[in-house]
């Protein structure tokens, strides 16, 4: 009961958020045409890498009769590939950062980074206390903040090479 | 191709990329894209460009 409360409570903070951010009119940052356009294809790369992944998830459900990989997991992980496929395109390409990124480059890096750090930190905890097995899967709990915080280190990593190859470029 | 107009015009007026980006409302990066020909602006952007640098669009974009 107290799962589905918390679960509840989230799915409405998000799509709160999501309002609020919507409805605002201080947007965080502000994207040319060309950054909105390569946006627009990241959407699409993303969009179809997911939907490969979850077919290949199904085949491999309907193919393995038990299956190591839960379905929660195998969510969340599809959900995070989807993610870092869209912002590494974005970033590649010089449309993750908008026109007015250099009031808020290093307060995201800075945040991206200690998010990053907690979830593998405590996704190492799990792993080590609970195993990366549990009866004989791989469970969400186990996993979770694992895979989150690779999915943030590796977009944390992209921006580091972008603004590393940026800075050689322009000396 | 390159847009070799729009950078002697810009050159001209002693403006970076950055600068002129943040006369038109762009990003650097963009700017650098219209010079290399990586990407080609909208008619918006190309008039906002012509007055930043006080020429024409034939001047700045026709390829003679």
């Amino acid at each position: 009961m107290f799962k589905l409360l918390l679960v509840v409570f989230l799915v409405v903070c998000v799509i709160g958020i999501i309002l609020y951010m919507l409805k605002s009119n201080n947007s965080w940052d502000e994207y040319d045409e060309r950054q909105q356009l390569i946006k627009g294809k990241g959407y699409c790369y993303s969009f179809f890498t997911v939907v490969v992944a979850n077919f290949i998830y199904l085949c491999y459900l309907e193919i393995v009769e038990n299956p190591v990989v839960s379905p929660s997991v195998a969510t969340l992980a599809i959900v995070c590939i989807g993610i870092v496929v869209f912002e590494i395109y974005c970033i590649k390409n010089d449309a993750f950062w908008g026109i007015r990124y250099k009031n808020n480059l290093y307060k995201c890096i800075w945040i991206w980074a200690f998010v990053a750090a907690v979830n593998l930190f405590v996704g190492v905890i799990n792993v080590m206390e609970k195993g990366l097995f549990i009866d004989g899967r791989i469970e969400f709990e186990s996993v979770a903040n694992l895979i989150t915080g690779i999915t943030f280190f590796a977009m944390g990593f992209a921006i580091m090479i972008k603004l590393a190859v940026e800075k050689r470029n322009k000396e | 191709m390159k847009n070799l107009n729009l950078k002697s015009a810009r050159a001209a007026k002693d403006l970076s990329q950055q600068e002129l980006a943040d006369i038109v409302g762009v990003s650097r990066q963009t700017i650098n894209a219209i010079e290399k020909g990586d990407y080609n602006p909208t008619i918006r952007l190309c008039i906002a460009l012509c007055k930043a640098l006080d020429k024409t669009l034939d001047e700045l974009f026709w390829d003679a």
